[in-house]
């Protein structure tokens, strides 16, 4: 097991570097740059700036410039927010995001395989149906409609909860970011579930431990639990990244302050380094939560092994 | 004295179709430390009879007649009260030892899980009883198989190790569901060698379902041909092989494969097993049979018993059942 980690880590190198490369060379090759303006500026000025952020230099030698930056830890300086370092931007609106990905996980997995194994085990019975139905909602209806819903009901009508804001992750200002991004997870969970565990209790594993006068609930949980949790697992490993990393949706309506803003405001607002740290930061998260999920793989099915 | 008496049992399956008749009015019994065959083709209800008596039946089967187990009725119990004769007085063998071995848990926590259920035995005392029982199926280095999983066993030793399982409890009888089927030619002698030896070795009565006619001839005392869920012949053994006296069987012991003719074909039966949704009025073998009559096609003939304890459902005169 150790070894399969050590190389999955050196694996990622060349991954990395690759996805900086392209990421990098791409987005330079777009038109426009951060510092053109309506206005425009005295082609003195621009030449100052450009200097200041080694732009006046030839394209390969800013990304090793970058890349020498990025291995001692530092994303560089905004283009676009003067005298902030992307670090600066990045790790508080991660640690934002990715404590409101963390609970609408946390209460996805735990809700939704139980909602999805109650279904399972009431197969087309009403239980089955109303649980079922419950997760189509849950599937059909987008964040950004879930979103505004969950303010007009609860913080605009009830006014039990606040519309928005973070204030250091108080309590009542996580529900409603929390309950609009784990809708969806919760029933995407409890679908994968349900369809899983009614496999398995078809197959013939469970057929003879049925014939081996076992109780139902231990077949279910001893025998039943694990090939169960195979597909929902696949499934979690590369949601994790988007879950964790938040979304623009709710950084927008909730104003929580998460990283999903900068995706969308790095790229128009040509903010290089931005994009960059976004991406390498998805780049490491996608690969290790990769990993992660082909560790948890193996600790389920016996077959595989590294 | 019988062990498992079967009476008029039926099963049958809601299907989207309409209603299948898998089993139908089936009779037949088993008596302590005896071996009986159930041979027929796929689709003759063997399998669903053994899954009736064990109340293992899909969830849109119904079970109707009677299942009599040391004198309790077996149909219509409560899950919780066949989870007490499963596996301590009737266990069963599958067909396919590649599937029904649960490939995420090791083979012996499978194995020990039966003692601690069943025996209240403690994880220590079950490990123990069960790497006996691993060699008493001739497992090779059993307690090191104890901590492996089932991907790491070939078809043999799987099948070995389901055996194994069943016979933890001493139960009073086993179902074997053609226990040999899925495995090599030289593997399934050796597996019915160990399922005979164990038989006498713990006294257990065997209830083997097969379509494989060696197989009967090598360990069963007595035989039941079943065709489209219904008994057409019940005899000894020898009765069966040396004087058939249903076409059907006929047309089997005249399928096996001989060296000693000339015959460049294999002979079979001509045509296909009836539709279990559409079955013809009359005997259900009655389009590939070579001694069709007109009566064949109008009733069913009546399971008569006759020479003591044989049984047939013909129309055809016995003697013009064709004798090997």
């Amino acid at each position: 097991m150790l070894s399969f980690i050590i190389k999955r880590a050196l694996e990622a190198i060349p991954t990395m570097l690759v996805l900086t490369f392209v990421s990098f060379m791409l987005m330079y090759l777009a038109p426009g740059s951060p510092f053109l303006t309506e206005k425009g500026m005295p082609p003195e000025v621009l030449a100052n700036i450009n200097a200041k952020y080694n732009l006046d230099k030839p394209l390969l030698e800013q990304y090793i410039i970058y890349l020498g930056n990025l291995l001692q830890g530092d994303f560089g300086p905004s283009f676009r927010y003067l005298d902030f370092s992307i670090n600066d931007l990045l790790w508080p609106g991660l640690v934002v995001s990715a404590t409101i990905g963390m609970w609408a996980l946390l209460f996805a997995v735990i809700s939704g395989i139980a909602m999805g194994m109650m279904a399972a085990l009431n197969r087309n019975k009403t239980t089955d149906y109303s649980i079922m139905t419950i997760a189509m909602l849950g599937i059909v209806l987008p964040t950004f409609v879930m979103a505004p819903l969950l303010v007009l009901l609860f913080s605009i009508k009830l006014r039990w909860l606040p519309a928005g804001g973070w204030n250091d992750g108080a309590a009542q200002y996580l529900v409603l970011p929390v309950i609009a991004v784990t809708t969806h997870l919760v029933a995407q969970i409890a679908r994968i579930t349900r369809g899983s565990l009614i496999e398995v209790l078809n197959s013939n594993f469970i057929r003879t431990a049925q014939a081996k006068g076992l109780p139902f609930r231990y077949i279910i949980f001893k025998h039943a639990f694990k090939p169960m949790m195979l597909p929902v697992v696949s499934y979690l490993g590369p949601v994790f990244v988007g879950v964790l990393t938040g979304s623009v949706v709710i950084d927008v309506y909730f104003g929580t302050g998460g990283i999903g803003q900068h995706f969308v405001n790095g790229a128009i607002n040509r903010d290089y380094s931005m994009v960059m740290g976004v991406t390498v930061l998805l780049g490491v998260m996608y690969i290790f939560f990769n990993a992660v999920t082909d560790i948890v793989y193996a600790f389920i099915d016996p077959k595989i092994r590294y | 004295m019988e062990l498992l008496k079967v009476s008029n049992l039926n099963v049958v399956f809601d299907t989207p179709d309409g209603v299948v008749t898998a089993v139908k009015n089936l009779s037949f019994s088993v008596a302590a430390g005896q071996t009986l065959g159930i041979v027929g083709e796929s689709g003759s209800g063997k399998s669903q009879t053994a899954f009736a008596i064990m109340g293992l039946l899909a969830s849109n089967g119904r079970v109707s007649g009677s299942v009599q187990f040391a004198g309790q009725e077996l149909v219509g119990m409560s899950p919780q009260q066949l989870n007490k004769i499963r596996a301590e007085q009737i266990a069963m063998i599958f067909q396919d030892p590649m599937t029904s071995l649960n490939p995420y848990l090791k083979v012996g926590e499978q194995l020990m899980e039966v003692l601690t259920h069943h025996k209240g035995m403690d994880k220590a005392a079950a490990r123990i009883h069960s790497i006996r029982m691993l060699e008493a199926v001739k497992m090779p280095e059993a307690s090191k198989r104890m901590s492996m999983y089932p991907h790491e066993f070939s078809g043999g030793m799987r099948q070995r190790v389901m055996i194994a399982m069943a016979l933890l409890c001493d139960p009073k009888l086993l179902i074997a569901d053609e226990p040999t089927t899925a495995l090599d030619v030289t593997v399934q002698a050796q597996i019915m060698t160990l399922l005979d030896e164990l038989k006498s070795e713990f006294d257990t009565a065997i209830m083997l379902i097969t379509h494989d006619l060696g197989v009967v001839a090598g360990v069963c005392d007595a035989v039941m041909v079943m065709y489209a869920g219904q008994t057409m012949e019940y005899g000894t053994t020898e009765e069966i092989f040396y004087q058939p006296s249903h076409p059907y069987t006929g047309g089997l012991l005249e399928s096996v494969p001989r060296l000693d003719t000339q015959s460049e074909t294999l002979a079979t039966i001509a045509g296909n097993p009836p539709n279990l949704l559409h079955l013809p009025t009359g005997c259900p073998f009655q389009e590939r049979c070579s001694l069709t009559q007109a009566v064949c096609s109008k009733t069913m003939p009546e399971l008569i018993q006759f020479a003591n304890s044989r049984q047939r459902a013909c129309h055809a005169a016995i003697e013009k059942v064709g004798v090997l």
